[in-house]
């Protein structure tokens, strides 16, 4: 769907109404509510089934049919072990009416000077997507996201606002209102520290503008490790601010190609996209010299990558 | 119950009272019709953000009285507010449902 930035979006159509109304029918019950309530509070982090049989009050009959419900119309997604999800689709639209995100937006005091900063940023830059509301609440939770994981939190602010800026992007061309005339290409490791890393910035510099690349990790580290930096620069690849973050749906439903290594069965899968799993050890603790044998492995298959996207590989496209 | 004493308060993670989530509920069984869905879209788009029955009416191509009718149940919930101009009748949306209808017709 083509998007035209400056002008407001039309309203809805009569099928696009009758899409949502069967959505929301499917929410529209008080243990629906309160389900979907407890999934969008983990913002798309997986919430054990047992859980939500817990905190609940209703039959596990009664939970079960919600659940499958919401799975149908696509507002909850199953994830691996027993789990579910909120789809991104309805953080965005439905935590306001569900009570979760405050109505107006919360007084710009509230937040730290650095995040709201960010926000506020973000929200010229989102402008013609996504709503005031949508952008803080983004910052926000992005925050939280890595502050639960963060050893040093000196530069927290900063993060969350490139992972703010990184989801909603993504979040956007999840939805289509982005022109996503480049591939969109996602690397996934476990610690987003060292594999994804080197991947990633390859292929930018080898692809420049012809590619959106994004990296993320299934449990990530504290930082990217220092001998990744040298392999790197030893090979001629800047290395761009890039930091470890967890693994987000939207990244991954934004994505033409998901790449992972060592960690294929923590990814989500949804249809249309195109998965690979590259079997790569993990340089973590190893000497340089296997560091450097890991880096030449996946520069190697980024290169065929590269080729098989058909991206031009001029050096003066890269950053 | 599920509760962890040990976490950081969190504002939205409030258990929810039976009542509140009753209220919601019935919001969305409001919100989960086809025209009430297009009607508000249309109140959203409009410029002034406010739009009369006819108008809404010759948009979605639907009778007045019908109009008149899902406008009621919007009115009802608190979802769209109602003011009589001259003949016309006037619809927009509820100045605290605002966000939430934005967010939802996204």
């Amino acid at each position: 769907m083509r998007h035209a930035p400056t002008t407001a979006a039309p309203p809805i159509d009569a099928v696009g109404a009758r899409s949502l109304a069967t959505r929301l029918a499917a929410v529209a019950d008080p243990v629906a509510v309160a389900l979907l309530r407890r999934l969008v509070i983990a913002s798309g982090r997986p919430v054990a089934d047992a859980d939500l049989h817990d905190g609940v009050e209703a039959s596990a009959e009664e939970i079960d049919d919600r659940i499958s419900a919401m799975v149908r119309v696509g507002l909850i997604l199953p994830s691996p072990g027993l789990r579910h999800r909120a789809a991104p689709d309805a953080i965005i639209t439905l935590a306001t009416v569900l009570g979760v995100a405050a109505d107006t937006p919360a007084p710009r005091d509230e937040l730290p000077p650095a995040l709201r900063r960010t926000a506020e940023l973000l929200t010229t830059r989102f402008a013609s997507i996504f709503s005031e509301e949508t952008v803080r609440r983004y910052v926000i939770e992005s925050y939280r996201l890595l502050a639960e994981r963060a050893t040093v939190t000196a530069h927290l602010p900063t993060l969350a606002g490139r992972f703010a800026t990184e989801r909603l992007g993504a979040l956007a061309s999840a939805q289509g209102l982005t022109l996503a005339t480049t591939p969109e290409v996602l690397f996934v490791c476990t610690r987003n520290a060292a594999r994804s890393q080197i991947a990633a910035a390859s292929l930018r510099h080898l692809g420049g503008a012809g590619v959106h690349v994004r990296t993320a990790g299934t449990t990530p580290a504290a930082r990217i490790d220092p001998l990744i930096e040298r392999v790197l620069t030893e090979a001629g690849i800047p290395l761009p601010a890039e930091f470890p973050k967890p693994l987000t749906d939207e990244a991954v439903r934004a994505a033409d190609f998901v790449i992972t290594m060592g960690c294929g069965d923590a990814c989500p899968v949804y249809p249309g996209r195109r998965y690979l799993d590259w079997p790569v050890d993990d340089p973590a603790g190893r000497t340089i010299e296997e560091v450097r044998r890991v880096r030449d492995q996946i520069i190697g298959r980024v290169a065929s990558l590269a080729d098989e996207l058909g991206i031009a590989r001029p050096a003066s496209a890269t950053r | 119950m599920h509760s962890s004493p040990d976490r950081q308060p969190d504002p939205g993670e409030q258990p929810l009272e039976r009542s509140d989530a009753e209220g919601i509920a019935r919001t969305l069984r409001v919100l989960a019709d086809p025209t009430r869905l297009q009607m508000l879209s249309l109140i959203l788009t409009s410029d002034s953000g406010e739009v009369t029955i006819g108008e809404l009416a010759d948009a979605i191509g639907f009778r007045q009285p019908t109009i008149t009718h899902h406008a009621g149940i919007l009115v009802d919930d608190g979802v769209v507010e109602r003011s009589v101009r001259g003949r016309q009748v006037w619809l927009s949306i509820a100045s605290d449902r605002l966000g939430a209808v934005r967010d939802l017709l996204r």
